[in-house]
């Protein structure tokens, strides 16, 4: 019953702090705009559009797929709407991807966006519980604690960040649509200014307008793409709450679970030797050696070392977030299904600048909530066999 | 497509203000499902729900029902920002895949907390429509008038506060879990265009296209369940769905009340009850959202599959 899901077009608009040369219904269309042009086809070719965005503060607009129907050439078609936190753009690419494995369509749009600059994301992420003191200032108030806690029990040195935010923005000076270029130097990261102890400013991930599309379809109509396709070989996402006792908060279970399925279905046993590059969502520079150990590529606390070997730069053995990731480009609800987006590129051998070569399968991985909600695929050059 | 059937329904009581919040309700709702049909939460294959942030006025409310709900273990779910029968349409496609075979949809909604009023005037357009001031009262009127429906002036149901809860099962499963499912013979939604004034408010054509994709009228339906805030609301339904005086509709519990992101699923829930416990072999369940009723879903239930 389930069939192959294919990438067939992939589509970005710039990132940067304010774009005030689009509404932000037109940053919508143009990344849905994009990636039809690069899939051969049009508005009146899709069969469904799945949108999804973070919480709808950012804009003041609720439910915005509701004004977003004509723009994203929805109009008499099945329209979906996605919020599953900073893991959204992952979870709504999945969401769209079912659509297509289940056999309910043949091609899907599938979009994610954030416009981050009519608000700001600071406050928007300190909500405030009725009965409890307001103690979490943004989200780098809530993830500083569990970084030093990374640090504390895994012993890394201080400049792992550092090195973390030199890497990624080296990166996103190949790419032509990351928000922050212009890479900085060791004393620059060194002298920046605290924000959330351990995290400094250089540290943490911008806040960027922008939107990213994909679209999705069967085998059947991959074959007439007019560029080769990225198939989805696995797929996963898992949640748990976001306090319970006992719970591993850096390297929580969920995201455990999460890329053990996605493993079983890709049928890969050593992750680090059988993916070629991998997109993974790090909104603070110490979560690439914690993630690095939650998905299984590195030993628990021996993360931080893939870093400083040189392991996830553009040439080493495991290239990550070679496009710049979320340090560079981080428009929230988009920042998942950026990371999935990329993914796809490298695999259709499409990633410009910032091509590994060779890449034949790659992982995107999108996170979000209190490191609780995980959305992750897989995407090859091939179906998986059987 | 694979047989899948609603093989339970729950719902919290409906009231202008439940002393409840979005945790307990959901825990609410969830747990006295999975106790009528026997299940632990780890007996679950997937688990998605709907709800709206704006309504609490904070971020990210689903986290939060998710302590409702025990996941720990870890579980498979996802969350959309859309009435639960949307969310009952997610399980729906992941159940088509084959590999999964029961998935747990709920929804929540507080709206006591909110003005709704003004709220759903913030879903219509932000460069011409909000900043006219319209609220939903207003975009009622609008569609009253554009179809002939303002005679009587605008009744609407009381707002109220719940949660609903339902569970999906493929298969055998269905057939494990309950006596009676009630099989879901078609589904489909769909979205009119966006703009007030691009849209003929006195019609409904993207509820046609889905009736004509569920074939409703092959179903021979003997029983309705529709989903309408405002009495005119009903009456535009009913004359799109070509669903006559006779049939018999909005028998349930929830057509008394307006449960805002909450009323949609409890609608699916209630056709579907009615097929569960014999009382009809086929009925129609129908939730919208969106103004002027912009978005529709249909899901034709049956005695088999």
């Amino acid at each position: 019953m389930k069939r192959p899901c294919a990438v067939i077009g992939v589509g970005q608009t710039r990132y940067a702090a304010k774009r005030q040369d689009q509404s932000f219904t037109g940053l919508v269309r143009e990344a849905a705009l994009r990636a039809l042009d690069d899939a051969g086809l049009q508005f009146a070719d899709i069969d469904a559009v799945v949108i999804g965005k973070a919480p709808d503060f950012f804009e003041g607009i609720m439910m915005p797929e509701h004004h977003l129907a004509s723009a994203l050439g929805a109009a008499n078609k099945p329209m979906i709407r996605v919020h599953t936190a900073g893991s959204v753009g992952g979870s709504t690419a999945l969401y769209a991807a079912h659509l297509i494995a289940a056999g309910v369509h043949e091609r899907v749009l599938c979009v994610a966006f954030e416009v981050q600059s009519c608000s700001n994301a600071m406050w928007a992420l300190s909500p405030v519980y009725p009965f409890q003191p307001p103690v979490v200032a943004g989200a780098g108030g809530f993830f500083a604690p569990l970084i030093q806690a990374y640090i504390n029990r895994s012993k890394a040195p201080q400049d792992v960040g550092w090195r973390v935010v030199m890497k990624d923005r080296r990166n996103a000076a190949k790419n032509p649509f990351a928000h922050l270029q212009g890479a900085p130097t060791y004393e620059q990261m060194q002298s920046a200014q605290m924000l959330w102890d351990p995290i400094n400013y250089l540290e943490t991930c911008p806040s960027s307008d922008g939107a990213c599309a994909l679209v999705l379809s069967s085998e059947k109509a991959a074959a007439k793409a007019p560029s080769p396709p990225a198939f989805v070989q696995a797929m996963a996402q898992r949640s748990e709450p976001i306090f319970f006792p006992g719970r591993d908060a850096v390297s929580p279970q969920a995201g455990k679970d999460c890329a053990a399925a996605l493993y079983r279905q890709a049928q890969i046993k050593d992750p680090r030797a059988e993916l070629d590059m991998a997109e993974i969502y790090v909104p603070f520079s110490w979560f690439e050696p914690m993630w690095l150990e939650n998905l299984g590529f590195a030993e628990v606390d021996q993360g931080w070392r893939m870093v400083l070997d040189g392991s996830t730069d553009f040439g080493g053995c495991l290239p990550v977030n070679v496009s710049g990731g979320v340090l560079s480009s981080n428009p929230i609800g988009a920042s998942g299904m950026i990371r999935f987006a990329e993914a796809a590129l490298q695999v259709k051998g499409q990633a410009g600048a910032h091509q590994v070569p060779k890449a034949r399968r790659a992982l995107g991985h999108a996170y979000g909530g209190g490191s609780q909600f995980f959305a992750m695929w897989i995407v090859g050059d091939t179906p998986m066999a059987g | 497509m694979r047989p899948v059937a609603l093989v339970g329904f729950s719902h919290s009581e409906l009231q202008p203000e439940s002393p409840l919040d979005e945790v307990e309700l959901t825990q609410q709702v969830c747990s006295s499902l999975r106790d009528k049909l026997g299940l632990k939460q780890q007996d679950i294959d997937l688990v998605v729900s709907g709800s709206c942030d704006f309504l609490s006025g904070r971020p990210f409310v689903f986290i939060s029902a998710l302590d409702g709900l025990g996941a720990v273990p870890p579980i498979d779910e996802s969350h959309v920002e859309m009435d639960g029968a949307f969310a009952l349409y997610e399980a729906w496609v992941r159940l088509q895949s084959g590999e999964i075979d029961c998935a747990l949809v709920y929804a929540f909604g507080r709206s006591s907390q909110a003005n709704l009023n003004r709220l759903l005037g913030l879903q219509s357009d932000p460069h011409w429509g909000a900043p006219l001031g319209l609220d939903e009262q207003a975009i009622a009127g609008l569609q009253a008038s554009a179809a002939g429906l303002l005679g009587a002036g605008l009744e609407r149901l009381p707002e109220a506060d719940g949660a609903a809860a339902v569970l999906l099962a493929a298969g055998d499963r269905a057939r494990q879990l309950c006596p009676r499912p009630a099989w879901i013979r078609a589904i489909d939604h769909r979205i009119d265009r966006s703009e007030l004034g691009q849209r003929n408010l006195g019609q409904l054509p993207a509820l046609e296209r889905s009736a004509e994709a569920v074939s409703l009228s092959s179903h021979q339906v003997e029983y309705a369940e529709l989903h309408a805030v405002f009495t005119h609301q009903r009456q535009m339904l009913k004359t799109t769905l070509g669903l006559g005086d006779e049939l018999p509709t909005n028998q349930g519990k929830t057509s008394a009340f307006d449960a805002f992101m909450v009323s949609g699923l409890m609608h699916l829930g209630e056709a579907a009850e009615a097929v569960m416990q014999g009382r009809v072999k086929r009925s129609l369940g129908h939730a919208s959202a969106g103004p002027a009723l912009q978005q529709n879903l249909l899901c034709v239930f049956g005695d088999s599959p």
